[in-house]
């Protein structure tokens, strides 16, 4: 069973080192996997950039664990970073689970005057450069600031900065206090299991905003072809709306349990519009090579265009002949139709079978799609 | 839900074997418009309940 990769970070400072030590213990005796750079990582070969390796680390381990005290840690001048700070920032960009603590008294002196006079300096020198300071020109401006605490690192401040903005939360460490790991695991373990059954919900959200965001597409398309002076354009409209339609599987379902495939239809090859006038549903536009007529009977049992708006509803048609679904949008006096294949393997019979399958997978794919088409039949167009 | 078919000018239930030319048609039982609303309400109960479960979960104790 895979087991919780937590990455040790701290600067390498005296105050620190046990702690590194007894949590690298007591994580790895509770069941966990611990990497910490003494213990566990490098050395490696001559020529190896131990930071590539430590920001590899990071990225492999599940959790990154932040100890902050009062040394700042090495400075890579050339990336005006520290190591630490490095390695937090690549576990903030890959979205692990930070756990951060920091020395009580540096906390206290940061959120205690610190973090305003960094905050309003940084307003101001942008006001005047339009950029912000480097992190070099906001260290010496920290040391000019009298009552800073002297013995204390500046760029510790410009790295709690950085985490504040962040909204990263800190944790007290009070050197000398041992951090009762079971309890801080258990309580993550808690807060873990309450979100893990949210999975469902989430992805589900996700698909709802996609289909949302095709249907704001497709309205953004189409707006550009209502304004014209020459009129309406209908075959840009349906260029526009056949696009939009994709292939796609055909999935009988069972409940929330599962769904089986059936079969598969491919993308719209071709859309037509008709609209009802004087008893009859008059050719209005067509888009790519599809079969049309000037117009239809309205009692003309034969088209899918006059069913559908006999029918007021939605519909899938099917001809085995032609291997092909119809799906018939209908909406106020128009009957929008986009033709589907379907894949060799659809039937007649099998799609009595699957006529409930058809049409989800076809009609139902996407609803935000269907009824902003209709929005635009009903309302733009009429 | 019932499918229909029409061949030779009517419209009849599909029962049986069809010929190759038939049309055959089955409507949605649900119309876009309630789909959209039945899956809003869906959205919004949802939200609601991941954003009451992030605050308990990220609350410190």
């Amino acid at each position: 069973m895979a087991k919780a990769k937590i990455f040790i970070s701290s600067v390498n400072e005296d105050g620190l080192k046990r702690l590194r030590k007894e949590a690298f213990s007591e994580l790895r005796a509770l069941g966990h996997e611990p990497m910490m750079w003494e213990e566990n990582l490098g050395p490696w070969p001559a020529g190896t950039d131990p930071v590539v390796k430590c920001l590899e680390a990071v990225d492999e381990a599940d959790i990154f664990l932040l100890f902050v005290g009062q040394r700042g840690g090495t400075y890579y001048k050339n990336v005006q970073r520290t190591v630490t700070h490095m390695e937090f920032i690549k576990a903030y960009d890959k979205g692990k689970t930070i756990l951060i603590f920091v020395d009580t008294n540096v906390k206290a002196a940061f959120f205690g005057g610190i973090k305003r006079w960094m905050d309003e300096f940084l307003e101001q020198y942008i006001d005047e450069s339009n950029h912000p300071p480097s992190p070099d020109a906001m260290m010496s401006a920290l040391k000019q600031i009298p009552g800073i605490p002297g013995h204390i690192d500046p760029y510790v401040w410009f790295l709690l900065h950085d985490l504040s903005i962040r909204n990263v939360y800190l944790d007290d460490l009070s050197l000398g206090v041992t951090i009762d790991w079971k309890s801080y695991f258990s309580d993550l373990l808690r807060r873990g299991s309450m979100l893990l059954p949210l999975q469902y919900s989430i992805i589900e959200n996700g698909k709802r905003l996609e289909q949302s965001e095709e249907a704001f597409r497709l309205l953004s398309e189409l707006s550009a072809f209502m304004q014209t002076s020459e009129g309406i354009d209908y075959e840009a409209i349906l260029k526009a709306i056949m696009h939009k339609m994709g292939g796609g599987i055909i999935e009988q379902r069972y409940g929330q349990y599962m769904a089986e495939t059936i079969g598969s239809y491919k993308a719209c090859i071709g859309a037509t519009l008709y609209v009802h006038e004087n008893e009859k549903m008059k050719f209005v536009a067509k888009y790519a090579d599809v079969a049309w007529n000037r117009s239809f009977r309205l009692d003309d049992k034969s088209s899918y265009v006059a069913l559908t708006f006999h029918l007021d509803k939605d519909t899938v048609h099917y001809t085995q002949a032609k291997q092909m679904f119809y799906c018939c949008f209908k909406y106020g006096s128009f009957v929008l139709t986009l033709h589907f294949p379907a894949d060799p393997d659809w039937d007649n019979r099998k799609y009595v079978l699957y006529q409930e399958s058809v049409n989800d997978a076809i009609i139902n794919k996407n609803p935000y799609l269907v009824v902003l088409i209709k929005t635009i039949l009903g309302g733009y167009l009429r | 839900m019932s499918v229909y078919v029409s061949k030779n000018g009517k419209i009849s239930l599909a029962i049986g074997e069809q010929p190759k030319d038939a049309l055959l048609f089955a409507p949605s039982k649900k119309s876009s418009a309630e789909l959209v609303h039945e899956d809003l309400s869906a959205w919004k109960l949802t939200n609601s309940f991941i954003q009451e479960r992030f605050a308990k979960a990220t609350q410190r104790q």
